[in-house]
């Protein structure tokens, strides 16, 4: 790169910087300057031109070490371009691709994309068709998210977020889905535990981290989105699915409120500048399923969005809202009576996800949701004090059951089928009036079983493929359970 | 020593009829211009080094210049950059050939599917009809949505609004709208599809679901999705009117206006109006918001060539009704739809708030003394229902009185009814989609109320199409499952398993 | 003296910060008694005596004296680096050939730098135009390096 007195001679324009608020910087001078273009202190600093006014042009500098006013600056007539390619995977860098850890010096690939392009138009989209496998059995069940899909992750803090798409990485990380993990303007330890858990996981290499600590510019932190998404894109045109995620964007928001109120920009709604909206929009805009070539390549985006004593009606929240194809609600309630995940079927939304399950899914879902409403309405009854009848003692306990069935420990996946089985065995009442820490005792067995025992693994594959409909499943277990079919008994016995 | 002379530094330019930029806020551009050459409001100014940028003037911001809003990317921009003025507005290429394609705000193609032929081109500003021009239409257009019909009745060439927050179905809503009227009904009206700040996955699924069911040739598709531009996504909105009127008046057509989400009309207007340093009005909005909606929808309007019908989403943010953005809207609509979190969260769709929706149509003379009477007795019922509700969840239905208890279960009945099937969303729900004609709607309405059937029970009502599937089938899901949904108390459990079973270890 | 008279024996930023001291001497002394004759007489530059003339109304004078410096502050200043001191001769030289060619009031900020070795540094309104001797030099060196190396 060169350096300032090159582009200066080169370039042939000077400025002054006049005034410095926080992280802008107004510079007089440099007449040809564009918006979004690049300037360069002469104390090697980097800006990026945010505006043009008659005597200034307004730098957001991407540096925490102080701009003295008096210094020059010069324009490098060009945008910000990111340096992307397959190198990054393995490494935590920051939204300029250098790295995060200095001790750990980064290769860098010779592509350079600029960060802030438009989406693609509607000619290079498809449907999205594929199911994403999260490892999570409540949300692949219940709320499936699919392949090019952006899922909003919203909830108070502390309610297992992080950990829910943990889980989804190792998940897809394990099947060589590529994912790119944001984080923006949050603490180094939490940074070094998500990595620690990558590490110990053996996904590191399946997944770039750009990061940026609180401590980091407002600059740096506000690019850190579109920095992640444009090594995404990298990848998509490669022809490589992506899974892109985004801790949080309520602090990105907050660190551009911060930069918009220091260059004076106009309070919007709870002094949001006007254009958050738009900043977030055009992020979101650029996932999806794409088609490239012949081949459908798609960008998943999980983006978390934090609310306050579970409002979900926020300014913020419900603009990712309504710019995201669905939303996975973390309930405080839930999670302080130890639900893991703690996510709420019954607010949270997937728009595209129930078109990429299986009829057999899809069927459990319907079934699962209904019975799910009456479970509720039942606890709700059972308040007053009316005598309890049979029935409902029966629908309590199969809910209460469901309830710890889908309870998963943070960061462990499970595999679907396995899971759909032993569903069906819940379902069809097939434990009984047995204690739940008995059943999970079995299921736990089960697992293990499907790991371990290949003919296992095969029989219950081969059941959910061949089933279409729940139905359809809970004959095949009864069959076997009254035809006891010497195969299968291994299965159910040992 | 060489001289200094730049061209860059004789700023009292001799090519005086051209203006130059003075400075560049996001999307809002300001010039200078000589008074004898200064633009007027709405003319297209160039950049003159790439006359692909273009920038359309808006208003002054003092006595010599002028506040621009540029609609292609801000990054060719320098200051003291010339600018050319064209002497008019944006003009958007109209033909027939419109009809079956997608366009952006200038006309141009964006569905990779080659070149336009234009006929003629306009400028997106029109006047709205004249007054002894306007027509009054008096026929009603049935979308087969049981609530829809019923209670928010949509008569050619007027207006209806579909409102809710996010996540609620409102755009599902409006597809369902367009397949029914567009493809089932085999509707001769030409449509034109306006997607102002909306997603481009819905765009594409929109184009694709049009294609798939043949009926893409009638529907002219004007899109300006929420990546795009505040200018973009605000003049988008006039760009696709002006479509919808060269339709009615030189082709002659009946057209029906669908418009996904008029709410982002005001949002990228109160964008833009921060940028130029406008004294806010409330709730931040732009003091133009009035006059923009009404500029906007004061075209949609039937006229003796044609009519146009509009159906346009309005999303509510923060689930705040109240809303200027929202309210701004409310005199344009002859009909309005509100779609609830709550009832979503029950999990009936489409998530109609049965008693807020109203519609102006909903009268005798329009929908007929029979239909008439039966929606307000509806209505009734359900108001009777809400107020019962709130008996039964205290001290439980049992405590009703024999009436009261009809009553109640006739309203849970009539609600669960109103749920419908919709066939766009076939690939999520795997179920099949339902068109309830108009007259069997009511008829079955009015079967409900008049308590014919009260023999059945009400979870049975949920999700079918007209009454006669009841008489067909004997349940909705046949499952060896604990239980179904029911109101008063669960089914006993059906015996799945014959013989207990021996435990594995 | 009319003020564009004036402004044309403006040749340096160093002029016109002591123009500003002497308008701020000046400006202080008109109230006081007998002040102002004695700053004319002996503390200010010809060019502003002559300007002031023979005003005697107090207010006026405050008036040309806020005139005269408005325009001072609009005056245009280009930057010149140059690898040794000028004369006054030279100075005067380069201003008038700018000024005539540049149809602006410039004014020019000289600065000493003896490492350009020759040449001239420019800097005006933004832009940057390096002169330099120094520069050249480099320039030579990098396209004939291949047969310097020969040498």
């Amino acid at each position: 790169m060169n350096n300032f007195e090159d582009y200066l001679k080169e370039i042939g324009e000077i400025g002054y910087v006049e005034e410095v608020v926080g992280p802008i910087a107004q510079v007089s001078g440099l007449p040809g300057a564009k918006c979004e273009e690049l300037v360069m202190f002469e104390s090697g600093e980097i800006g990026q031109v945010l505006s043009l006014s008659e005597d200034f042009v307004e730098v957001l500098i991407f540096s925490r070490n102080p701009i003295k006013v008096g210094v020059r600056a010069v324009r490098l007539n060009k945008p910000f371009e990111m340096p992307v390619g397959h190198e990054l995977l393995g490494q935590i860098i920051d939204p300029f691709a250098r790295p995060f850890d200095e001790t750990r010096p980064v290769k860098t690939p010779k592509d350079r994309r600029n960060i802030l392009v438009k989406a693609a138009g509607i000619d290079k989209r498809r449907t999205i068709k594929r199911h994403l496998v999260t490892g999570v059995t409540l949300v692949d069940l219940l709320i499936p998210i699919g392949f090019g899909q952006r899922e909003l992750l919203i909830g108070d803090r502390k309610t297992g977020k992080t950990n829910f798409l943990l889980a989804t990485i190792l998940s897809q990380a394990k099947r060589g889905t590529i994912c790119i993990y944001a984080v923006i303007g949050k603490r180094k330890i939490d940074i070094k535990k998500i990595e620690d858990l990558f590490v110990k996981n053996k996904v590191m290499d399946n997944i770039i981290m750009i990061a940026t600590t609180s401590f980091d510019p407002q600059g740096l932190i506000y690019l850190t989105p579109y920095s992640a998404i444009t090594i995404a894109e990298y990848f998509r045109d490669a022809g490589i699915d992506t899974i892109l995620v985004i801790d949080d964007l309520s602090n990105h928001a907050r660190f551009y409120r911060e930069i918009s109120l220091l260059g004076r920009r106009f309070p919007g709604r709870n002094s949001y500048p006007a254009d958050i909206f738009h900043t977030h929009a055009r992020f979101m805009e650029r996932a999806g399923n794409f088609i490239v070539g012949d081949k459908e390549v798609s960008i998943t985006v999980l983006p978390i969005v934090e609310t306050n004593q579970g409002d979900l009606s926020g300014y913020i929240q419900t603009n990712l809202m309504s710019m995201t194809d669905g939303h996975l609600y973390f309930d405080q309630g839930l999670f302080s009576q130890g639900i893991r995940p703690a996510i709420n079927p019954f607010i949270s939304v997937t728009r595209v996800g129930q078109q990429t399950q299986s009829s057999l899914q899809r069927s459990i879902a319907r079934e699962l949701r209904s019975f799910l409403v009456l479970y509720q309405k039942t606890k709700r009854f059972v308040h007053f004090g009316e005598e309890i009848s049979q029935s409902i003692k029966t629908i309590l306990a199969t809910g209460d059951n469901l309830t710890r069935f889908f309870h998963q420990p943070p960061s462990s996946i499970t595999s679907e089928n396995i899971q759909i089985f032993l569903f069906a065995l819940l379902w069809s009442n097939f434990f009984g009036d047995e204690p739940f820490e008995k059943i999970k005792q079995d299921m736990d067995k089960w697992r293990v079983m499907y790991e371990e025992n290949k003919a296992f693994h095969d029989n219950i594959d081969n059941m959910i493929a061949t089933s279409s409909h729940l139905n359809e499943l809970l004959l095949k277990i009864k069959g076997i359970q009254t035809k006891n079919n010497p195969d299968q008994k291994i299965v159910l016995t040992s | 020593m060489d001289n200094n002379k730049d061209s860059n530094l004789s700023q009292n330019s001799n090519n005086t009829t051209s203006g130059r930029i003075i400075s560049v806020q996001g999307q809002v551009v300001e010039v200078e211009f000589q008074e004898e050459y200064m633009p007027k409001i709405h003319d297209i100014l160039l950049l003159e080094i790439d006359p692909t940028i273009r920038m359309e003037v808006i208003q002054s911001s003092s006595p010599k210049r002028l506040y621009c809003l540029i609609f292609s990317h801000v990054n060719a921009l320098s200051r003291s950059a010339k600018v050319r003025n064209t002497g008019g507005p944006i003009e958007i290429g109209l033909s027939k050939n419109l009809l079956g394609r997608v366009v952006n705000i200038f006309g141009e193609p964006i569905d990779g599917l080659g070149e336009l032929k234009m006929e003629t081109k306009k400028s997106i500003f029109q006047d709205a009809p004249s007054y002894s021009n306007v027509q009054v239409h008096e026929k009603l257009l049935e979308t087969g949505i049981k609530a829809l019909d019923l209670f928010s009745p949509i008569a050619k060439g007027g207006k209806i609004g579909l409102f809710g927050g996010a996540g609620v179905g409102k755009t599902l809503l409006l597809t369902e709208i367009i397949h029914n009227v567009v493809v089932l009904n085999k509707d001769k009206s030409a449509a034109v599809f306006a997607g102002i700040g909306e997603r481009v996955r819905e765009g594409q699924e929109l184009h694709e679901i049009l294609s798939i069911n043949k009926v893409l040739p009638q529907v002219s598709l004007v899109f300006g999705t929420m990546g795009e531009n505040p200018a973009v996504r605000f003049r988008t909105a006039y760009s696709a009117v002006t479509v919808a009127e060269y339709l009615r008046d030189e082709l002659k057509q009946d057209v029906l206006m669908f418009i996904d989400n008029v709410f982002r009309f005001a949002q990228a207007g109160n964008e833009l109006s921060i940028l130029m340093k406008t004294i806010p009005s409330e709730d931040g909005y732009q003091a133009t918001l009035g006059s923009e909606m009404a500029s906007f929808h004061e075209r949609l309007v039937s006229s003796k060539q044609g009519s146009i019908s509009a159906i346009e989403t309005v999303y509510v943010p923060n689930d705040d009704i109240l809303e200027q953005g929202v309210q701004a809207i409310f005199p344009y609509l002859d009909s309005i739809v509100v779609l609830s979190r709550d009832v979503y969260q029950e999990g009936r769709l489409p998530a109609i708030d049965l008693l807020s929706s109203t519609s102006a149509y909903l009268s005798p003379e329009l929908v007929g003394e029979f239909h008439y009477q039966t929606a307000l007795s509806a209505q009734n019922l359900l108001k009777q229902g809400v107020e019962l509700e709130k008996i039964v969840s205290l001290v439980g239905i049992s405590e009703l009185s024999p009436q009261d208890s009809i009553i109640y279960q006739r309203a849970r009945k009539l609600t669960n009814y109103m749920t419908q099937n919709f066939f766009v969303a076939q690939n999520q729900t795997a179920r099949p989609g339902a068109y309830v004609p108009l007259k069997t709607t009511v008829d079955d309405v009015n079967a409900i109320i008049s308590g014919k059937y009260d023999s059945f029970s009400e979870d049975k009502f949920l999700y079918i199409g007209s009454l006669r599937d009841l008489e067909v089938k004997k349940a909705p899901s046949q499952t060896v499952a604990p239980a179904t949904n029911q109101a008063e108390g669960p089914k006993p459990a059906p015996p799945a398993v014959e013989n207990k079973q021996t435990k594995p270890n | 003296m009319d003020i564009p008279k004036f402004l044309s024996k403006v040749y340096t930023t160093e002029d016109r910060v002591r123009l500003y001291s002497e308008i701020e001497l000046v400006s202080e002394a008109i109230y006081k008694e007998g002040e102002l004759n004695k700053v004319l007489a002996s503390r200010v530059s010809k060019a502003l005596v002559e300007y002031i003339g023979s005003e005697s109304s107090y207010e006026i004078l405050s008036e040309k004296l806020s005139e005269l410096k408005k325009a001072l502050d609009q005056l245009v200043i280009m930057k010149l680096t140059l690898a040794f001191e000028p004369s006054e001769q030279t100075i005067k030289k380069i201003v008038t050939f700018i000024r005539e060619n540049l149809d602006e009031k410039t004014i020019f900020e000289i600065c000493q730098q003896p490492n350009i070795l020759g040449g001239a540094i420019l800097e005006f309104k933004g832009l940057y135009r390096d002169y330099s001797l120094k520069t050249r030099l480099e320039e030579i060196f990098k396209s004939k390096r291949d047969e310097l190396y020969k040498i």
